[in-house]
């Protein structure tokens, strides 16, 4: 795939259209919504995805001089967030090793109301693996974008999502 | 669409998105940078430029639910009480002074010891102290609700307690900067060696690298040894001995002198023309000023403040005059006000940071 990042919908191209140059706000509002729900199904968490999507767009932001004359400022935001999720996962690895009594953390997706099957079979993946899942069957990335999105090899891409996807139906049809 | 994608999105949809998330992000941007300028020991007119950050950003923290400092707008706190022999939460000095309060004395103190220790990455929990020669031990805690400055007296024992406990890190042979602190945030420490204050600062894997002239990743034991810092620092009435008290009651510190600064709020306004739309008052008293002149980066580049110390009265004639022409209360637990004179594009941020006695 020659194109590395899908546009939300409708949004930034439209707002490029309509504003040159484009404002960092005007981006923030064109992406953040999006990048937000897709990093909620990453995480199985609302306060982790906005956590992340805020370190995203803040490294947008020290830089949106040039970012924002980038051809796709919309991959570097989601290969940022994917970083910035990357090296949170190693710190709060880091964490629990050294915490002598770690705080309880909620079960992800724990904090939507309707617990259906296919919410509680993605909770059941690795955030990495839903994360590979996200970028691949989510957003069309190939394994090699989505590789470098995650700093993993194309294989490890490969190997994550196709573990997540027979998970999946594992997990839904022993429920169903 | 297929399966997989339509299960993701229809995951994602069911959780709401944050309210204000914008805001939340530019709020979030600012105390980083403070931080930032804060852990890098960075003292003097960064000082103000923190406490202009937390006007910008409406407050130090999410402050939804945060009682009103008692007294509304131009609140003050008295000499408090304390709660317990240790000192633990009380209430300290926000805002102003109390009219005819007795400032603490002397004025003026040479600083041996300061600490900042962040124990989020944003400010909930932020523990600061500082210590003089003579004994005083100042600190606050960025908590809900803010604790104020508050104060207690140490014996030249207990100063050179306290101080060895922190040299006894074995962190300060040296100036030093540890990058990634894993679980420890932010924060830095200043102690005095002879003439010169020692510098060590450190921060975690995602905290900018600051100037410092020494950058290690820390080991281990130093982390531990920040840790355990923290908690003696946070409380040394329980384990200091009863003889490096002179006095333990923990008081309101009460400054001599505050430090008032402006600037435009959104974007640059020269100090003259700030001087002409602030109320006539503020005008007089400020004009005649000398003044310290710094920078504060904003989402469209930086923008100037300016600093001038004016005594306690002083500040309260000030306060008057921007409460009578209408400048709001930023936040209850800082005098910062945001003045809004009829012109657009003219929105100023006023802000009265209480000095310390070695900043006067």
């Amino acid at each position: 795939m020659n194109e590395p990042l899908r546009l939300a919908a409708g949004s930034l191209r439209e707002a490029q259209i309509v504003a040159e140059p484009l404002s960092f706000e005007a981006f923030f509002e064109a992406e953040a919504r999006t990048l937000f729900r897709r990093l909620c199904a990453v995480t199985g968490n609302s306060a982790e995805a906005e956590e992340i999507m805020q370190d995203a767009f803040l490294a947008l932001w020290e830089r949106w001089e040039r970012v924002g004359a980038m051809r796709d400022p919309t991959g570097y935001l989601y290969r940022t967030a994917m970083n910035v999720f990357r090296k949170r996962t190693r710190r709060a690895v880091l964490a629990l090793r050294r915490a002598l009594s770690p705080a309880p953390t909620p079960a992800p997706f724990a904090e939507i109301d309707e617990q259906q099957d296919v919410v509680a079979a993605l909770a059941e993946l690795t955030p990495r693996q839903r994360a590979a899942l996200v970028l691949t069957d989510g957003m069309d990335y190939s394994s090699e974008e989505a590789g470098r999105a995650l700093g993993v090899s194309a294989g490890t891409v490969r190997g994550l999502a196709s573990r997540a996807r027979a998970n999946l139906r594992r997990q839904v049809g022993e429920t169903s | 669409m297929n399966e997989t994608r339509d299960l993701l999105e229809r995951v994602g949809e069911r959780f709401l998105f944050p309210d204000r998330a914008f805001e939340r992000l530019e709020r979030r941007r600012e105390r980083r940078r403070r931080n930032q300028r804060i852990a890098a020991g960075v003292v003097g007119v960064a000082v103000f430029a923190a406490a202009i950050w937390i006007v910008m950003t409406g407050g130090p923290f999410d402050r939804a639910g945060t009682p009103a400092a008692p007294g509304g707008a131009t609140a003050v706190t008295g000499p408090m009480e304390s709660t317990g022999p240790t000192g633990g939460v009380g209430v300290g000095l926000i805002g102003l002074a109390p009219e005819g309060a007795a400032p603490s004395t002397p004025t003026r103190g040479e600083l041996v010891l300061s600490f900042v220790f962040g124990h989020t990455d944003g400010d909930v929990g932020r523990f600061t102290v500082h210590l003089y020669a003579d004994g005083r031990l100042i600190k606050d805690r960025l908590e809900n609700p803010y604790t104020g400055l508050r104060e207690q007296r140490l014996t030249p024992e207990g100063v050179q307690l306290l101080l060895a406990e922190v040299l006894s890190t074995g962190l300060f042979d040296r100036d030093r900067e540890l990058l990634g602190t894993e679980g420890l945030h932010y924060g830095g420490v200043q102690v005095r060696d002879g003439d010169r204050l020692i510098h060590l600062s450190w921060g975690d894997a995602g905290f900018e690298q600051g100037d410092g002239p020494i950058v290690t990743t820390p080991t281990p034991e130093q982390v531990r040894a920040l840790e355990r810092l923290d908690a003696r620092l946070a409380d040394p009435a329980s384990w200091l001995p009863e003889s490096a008290w002179e006095d333990r009651e923990t008081r309101a510190y009460g400054p001599a002198r505050y430090s008032v600064c402006y600037m435009g709020r959104v974007a640059t306004i020269e100090r003259p023309r700030i001087l002409e739309l602030v109320p006539a008052p503020a005008e007089d008293l400020l004009s005649g000023r000398g003044t310290t002149r710094g920078e504060v980066r904003g989402p469209f580049g930086s923008i100037p403040f300016w600093c001038s110390d004016v005594t306690t009265e002083e500040s309260r004639v000030l306060v008057e005059a921007l409460e009578d022409a209408g400048a709001r209360r930023n936040d209850p637990s800082f005098l910062s006000f945001r003045f809004q004179p009829d012109a657009p594009g003219n929105a100023i941020d006023i802000v009265f940071e209480p000095l310390l006695p070695h900043q006067t």
